[in-house]
């Protein structure tokens, strides 16, 4: 196996709370079609 | 108790005494970062390296599982376990915002790697202010940048990367999406530099300058301790109503 030779990066690359900025931005989308 | 322990930057010896005292008292020590001699020299036991379980080619996702599942089984067998992480614990490490989720998870600081690339440009990042920014996030966003500030891009390493490369981080690398979005707020022809502190693994620090519109050639020198520092232009304007009231 390969040996790393630098450090981990930690941080993945998706955001932990991706999801529920999805599910906002579907919900905004929804109640300005509403309003238009 | 889970214990996320920073190590620092350059070596086990920039960690804190906090640190060093949480280590020696902790039933089981994971370690991201590894130095056998220091581990004997401070008497911290029951060490397990980690690192074989963060696999090249893997997706973040099955990295960072085998890493939990290996902490969930030494804190629910009981134990006191400190999982000792490169830098500081709370500047882009996942696995601490994933495990306070599930248990009761705290945070020992460590010097950062933004601590270490200050000393090695020699920057006061108040001066200028600073942003620091994941370069996934700032594309995925799509964030605005204002160019007066200083900007930290951490994980040019990884831009639009599914899987950890790190043995070759310019697999899939999508840095040419980063130098048009920075081109929209700074001009093509400003300097900004590759900046990778001393670690474990270098013999020193490196800090290439070059101008903006060659980011995407100079992808070949990026490696996973690789962040983009882009200084802030001098501002054009000034308030001077608040400038009286300062020097009054």
């Amino acid at each position: 196996m390969e040996t790393n030779t630098a450090h981990p990066r930690l941080l993945s690359v998706v955001p932990i709370d991706l999801s529920e900025i999805l599910k906002e931005i579907e919900t905004e989308s929804v109640s300005n079609q509403q309003r238009d | 108790m889970i214990t996320f322990v920073g190590a620092g930057i350059e070596s086990l010896n920039q960690m804190t005494l906090e640190a060093l005292q949480q280590l020696q008292s902790s039933d089981r020590v994971l370690a991201l970062e590894w130095d056998a001699e220091f581990f004997v020299q401070n008497s911290i036991k029951n060490v397990v390296d980690l690192r074989p379980l963060y696999r090249d080619g893997d997706k973040d996702e099955d990295n960072y599982k085998r890493i939990e599942d290996s902490i969930l089984a030494s804190a629910n067998i009981g134990e006191n376990v400190s999982i000792l992480i490169p830098g500081h614990p709370r500047l882009g490490v996942t696995l601490v915002n994933r495990m306070q989720k599930l248990y009761p998870t705290k945070a020992i600081s460590g010097i950062s790697s933004f601590c270490t690339m200050i000393d090695d440009l020699a920057i006061d990042p108040l001066e200028k202010g600073t942003v620091i920014l994941d370069a996934n996030r700032l594309l995925l966003f799509e964030m605005e940048l204002s160019n007066q500030m200083n900007h930290f891009i951490y994980h040019v390493c990884s831009i639009g990367a599914a899987r950890t490369h790190y043995s070759s981080p310019q697999r899939g690398n999508l840095i040419d999406t980063l130098q048009e979005h920075l081109s929209k707020a700074f001009p093509k022809d400003h300097s900004i530099a590759l900046v990778s502190s001393k670690t474990n693994y270098s013999t020193s620090n490196s800090i290439i300058w070059f101008q903006l519109c060659d980011l995407s050639k100079q992808l070949k020198s990026v490696t996973f301790d690789t962040t983009l520092f882009i200084p802030g232009i001098r501002p054009k304007r000034i308030n001077k109503k608040f400038l009286d009231q300062l020097e009054a």
